[in-house]
């Protein structure tokens, strides 16, 4: 998607929370924020793609 | 993101644009694709009236303009006039209506979509319970609908190079879809733009809500370091807002909201019952242990984070923990530390904090505290009384900053390495104007510690365990200051101490024996510096005045450690509140002061005060010189009604509000009647607002002597509080009714041991009285059955038997009194024995004079101040102990020379004369102003 579009803090909120199940426990904000860029750059990338 | 650019010529371009705007306006609440409709003729009006413009030309330029722009606009003409149509969009689609199929086609288009085997099934009169949020099938019917974007940006391209350049809304429709519409044949005039053709690529930047802009092919790493704090802030928000919580925090920590297990109303109980159970703030993990060690070993991390999330929205539940201690406190867990100073006061105490007034950082960096994970200071006597520490810049170096963003306070453990002890202690941190401190170390402080000494508060592996510790010397002992809670006054106790002190700082009887005549004032009063400055300059100043005009003259470092005694304090604060005075001077600057070796910055400032006594007829008030704000106090023609009375006694309900001297004076001169009508309001107020009530009053009465609060305060003799009725019995010293009399009497079977004290020591006044014969026998004999029977009743407490054995010592001529002295005095008790001086020399027998010359040579400092007084109380009966009195008066234990020089001029003769002269050039003012009181008294004698 266009980054444009980005809504920080709904956009690929699912996938997220998904990584958050996955990792089993509370992660801090800091490995949160790292983790919900990183998801974000790919939906960029995947449209640019 | 919808673009809408215009074309034709750049001035086409420009109407076009606008006539769009105030279409778009007109249509400001209407549906995106809803028509906007407006005529030429009202936008010729307009536009021609906003521009000064010709009708007609303006009409036609709009015309030429719109018709340039038919990918906007649908013209129509009709039968007076032509119209415009377009949409907030940037154009207009008439909606297809499709009627050819019905609701239930719809439902089951296609073949049952739901699922669910049997249509009926849904079908109900009752809505059931909905337990769970269970995802829903949606038809592809309806996902098929075609989606508009709301984002709109209108924007005017510029013109080609030859003005006419042409480019369609990239946003818009495409023309595939249009041509399924069907056209009215009103709407037949529009002509489709051309293909959208993608004109933009794929942008990586995104704006955060604060205008931060993201670009995401910058690597993470490089992002959080330029935008760490705008990324945190803007998460965090949208978790705090997301109303299906679909994440959640305790904190920095964040996980799944569907993730969390789930605590119910029975795990709450037993949570809080865990932690009323221990008595103290618990850990989370401490809880788990206790109350969840077998279930939850699997997602032991989740259910931690579940359990503090869920007390951290109970609020019957306080977060006190600290970075990586979760603590818990429950409602209904004991207070720690005192409860002498509230901590509305405490708040207001520490106020001068917040404001900069600072200077814990002087003798150590807030980097070097955090990089030795320890602080050293010296105890002062307000936080060696109640056991409190001001949360200052050095101290928050040191300890842990809160969790949570509306965290009121934290509960550490410091543990006494030398003591093996162990102290709860809470910090409370500061909120807006008000400072934070740390309670919890009265026992601590009292128990090893002295005002003055030197402690080390350190870090250690554990986040919530600090120690404490301080440098242990050989045994000392002195009379030092201490407040004696009962009578709410200052006075000097013997101590010993094993620790190291600032000599500067150790509030010795020798060196500071003035400090006792401060007073305890109201914490109310104390939250005041400058009320606390005046107080410390009228009662250790040295007047250079006279006393209708006197003129206070402090040093600095006395005022500071004074300041030091009544509240929390720093110098910058003091040097404030000077400043801030307009009657105080800085009279000079001296050298660097030698006697405070911490602080070699420290300059021996010298200040003044100059007050005048007001000489009015009524009113008796000290006023500061320069004081704009004076205004009297009392006006003995304003008479309030009952009413007015109930209403301003209940204003004074509030804890918070100022016991203001106006407020306050309303409640002098009533009669009896007028009490009683104010009984119920009085009642109401919580004890101990009645009780700084009453301490406000005898304050007010001390300093406004034509105040007459006497029916007040014989209301408050039966107030249901034992601290009410102690200090108004220590308000009414002055009288000396029949009616006080009875009060005491009956007083003295208190069933608060306080009153008792208070009771008898009042007594002492009618004893002196029965001594001059003024009581009548009768009174006389009571009172002397009371006093008698009262050193005799070993229930009685210690203090209420020595206050009536010396109270006794007016009943010199009752047989019976030198026994009790007597034995009083060869006892073991050394407070007996020192109230036995008091009573000898209150008998003014030549019986006693041995024991009074015996104990003049007493090592017991406290024995030889009551013998001074005891030689005094002599008068010239003492005359041959007068060897022994004479060097007294240069002692170092100023309490006791004080006494010695007040008992010469008791005693009299020339020798005592000449120690009197010798004194008033002394260059102790103390002893100097001493020396002159007394040579008063001997003139006065002759």
């Amino acid at each position: 998607m266009d980054a444009k579009g980005i809504i920080y803090g709904e956009t690929a909120l699912d996938q997220l929370m998904q990584w958050l199940h996955a990792s089993g426990q509370p992660q801090e904000l800091e490995a949160v924020i790292e983790q919900y860029l990183q998801l974000l750059r790919e939906l960029v990338m995947e449209a640019q793609a | 993101m919808s673009e809408i650019t215009f074309v034709g010529t750049a001035e086409q371009q420009s109407l076009a644009a606008e006539v769009f705007r105030l279409m778009v306006a007109q249509g400001q609440f209407f549906a995106d694709d809803a028509p906007i409709r407006q005529t030429l003729g009202n936008l010729a009006d307009f536009l021609a009236h906003l521009h000064q413009q010709e009708h007609a030309a303006m009409a036609a330029a709009i015309d030429a303009a719109i018709q340039e722009n038919q990918q906007i606009f649908i013209r129509e003409t009709g039968e007076s006039d032509v119209i415009y149509t377009t949409s907030r969009l940037g154009m207009y689609h008439p909606r297809q209506d499709v009627n050819t199929h019905t609701y239930k086609q719809r439902l089951y288009h296609p073949e049952k979509p739901l699922p669910v085997d049997d249509i009926s099934v849904v079908i109900s009169t009752s809505r059931p319970v909905l337990t769970t949020v269970e995802p829903v099938f949606i038809s592809d019917y309806w996902q098929q609908a075609p989606t508009h974007s709301t984002a709109r940006e209108l924007t005017e391209r510029e013109p080609d190079e030859d003005g006419s350049g042409v480019a369609p809304p990239t946003d818009i429709p495409a023309p595939a879809t249009l041509a399924e519409v069907a056209l009215s044949d009103a709407e037949a005039e529009v002509v489709p733009p051309p293909p959208a053709e993608p004109v933009s690529t794929v942008q990586a930047v995104f704006t955060l809500p604060d205008g931060t802009a993201i670009d995401l092919s910058q690597p993470t790493p490089d992002l959080l370091q330029t935008h760490r704090h705008a990324l945190s802030a803007a998460l965090l928000y949208q978790i705090d807002n997301d109303p299906l919580n679909r994440l959640v925090r305790f904190g920095t920590l964040i996980y799944a909201g569907d993730n969390l297990p789930t605590l119910g109303k029975n795990d709450l109980r037993r949570i809080r019952d865990d932690i009323i159970e221990a008595g103290r703030p618990l850990l989370d993990a401490t809880i788990i242990d206790d109350l969840y060690h077998s279930q939850r070993q699997a997602d032991y991390e989740g259910f931690r984070f579940a359990l503090n999330y869920r007390l951290s929205r109970e609020k019957d539940f306080e977060y006190v923990g600290v970075p990586g201690a979760n603590l818990w406190a429950a409602k209904g867990l004991p207070a720690i530390g005192t409860k002498r100073v509230k901590a509305a006061e405490m708040a207001q105490l520490t106020g001068y904090l917040p404001d900069g007034l600072d200077d814990s950082l002087e003798d150590q960096s807030f980097q070097a505290i955090q990089e030795q994970g320890e602080v050293s200071r010296f105890l002062t006597f307000f936080e060696w009384t109640y056991g409190v520490l001001p949360f200052d810049a050095a101290l928050a170096a040191l300890l842990p900053r809160p969790v949570l963003n509306d965290q009121r306070s934290a509960v550490l453990t410091f543990e006494s390495p030398q003591h093996f002890t162990s102290y709860v202690v809470e910090v409370r941190y500061p909120t807006g104007n008000r400072g934070g401190w740390l309670q919890g170390l009265e026992e601590f402080f009292q128990e090893y510690l002295v005002a003055g000494a030197l402690f080390t508060i350190a870090r250690t592996d554990v986040p919530n365990v600090f120690t404490i510790r301080y440098d242990e010397a050989g045994e000392a002992s002195e009379r030092l200051l201490t407040l004696d809670e009962k009578k709410n006054k200052f006075g000097f106790t013997e101590i010993s101490y094993f620790c190291m002190v600032d000599e500067t700082r150790l509030l010795a009887q020798n060196v500071y024996g003035r400090f006792r005549n401060l007073k305890a004032l109201p914490m109310n009063d104390r939250r005041k510096g400058d009320v606390v400055l005046r107080h410390v300059f009228e009662v250790l100043g040295e007047n250079l005045g006279t006393r209708a005009e006197p003129r206070y003259q402090i040093e600095l470092d006395t005022l500071v450690l004074a300041f030091t005694v009544l509240r929390p304090t720093s110098r910058p604060y003091v040097l404030d509140l000077i400043e801030r005075d307009p009657a105080i001077v800085v009279a000079d600057s001296g050298p660097i002061s030698s006697s405070i070796p911490q602080s070699a910055k420290r300059r021996a400032m010298r200040m003044q005060m100059r007050m005048k006594k007001t000489v009015p007829t009524v009113r008796g008030s000290m006023m500061m010189m320069n004081d704009p704000a004076y205004e009297p106090l009392y006006d003995p023609t304003q008479v309030l009604s009952d009413e007015e009375l109930r209403h301003k006694l209940a204003a004074l309900a509030e804890p918070e509000s100022r016991l203001a001297k106006r407020e306050l004076a309303a409640f002098a001169g009533l009669d009896q009647a007028q009490v009683q009508a104010l009984q119920s309001v009085w009642r109401s107020l919580d004890a101990a607002r009645r009780h700084e009530c009453v301490q406000a009053i005898q304050t007010l009465m001390e300093d406004t002597l034509e105040l007459d609060f006497r029916s007040f305060l014989f209301g408050c003799l039966s107030d249901t509080d034992e601290h009410v009725r102690a200090t108004a019995i220590e308000s009414l010293w002055e009288e000396e009714s029949a009616l006080m009399l009875d009060w005491l009497l009956r007083l003295v079977a208190d069933p608060a041991g306080s009153v008792r004290v208070a009771a008898v020591l009042s007594l002492s006044r009618f004893a002196y009285r029965a001594s001059l014969a003024e009581l009548d026998p009768a009174s006389s004999q009571q009172l002397y059955t009371v006093l008698h029977d009262l050193t005799q009743d070993p229930r009685q407490p210690l203090d209420v038997r020595r206050r009536a054995l010396e109270a006794l010592g007016f009943f010199a001529n009752q047989p019976a009194v030198g026994d009790l002295i007597d034995a009083a005095y060869r006892g073991d008790e050394q407070s007996l024995r020192e109230s036995a001086l008091v009573a000898m020399g209150r008998t003014v027998s030549a019986e006693f004079l041995p024991m009074i010359e015996l104990e003049l040579r007493s090592p017991s400092p406290a024995m030889r101040y009551e013998a001074a007084r005891a030689a005094g109380e002599m008068a010239d009966l003492a005359l041959p102990l007068l060897p022994l009195l004479l060097p007294m008066v240069d002692e170092d234990d100023l309490e006791i020379a004080l006494a010695a020089i007040w008992a010469l001029g008791e005693i009299g003769g020339q020798r005592a004369h000449a120690t009197l002269q010798r004194l008033l050039r002394s260059n102790a003012p103390e002893r100097r102003e001493a020396a002159q009181e007394a040579l008063s008294q001997l003139d006065d004698d002759a």
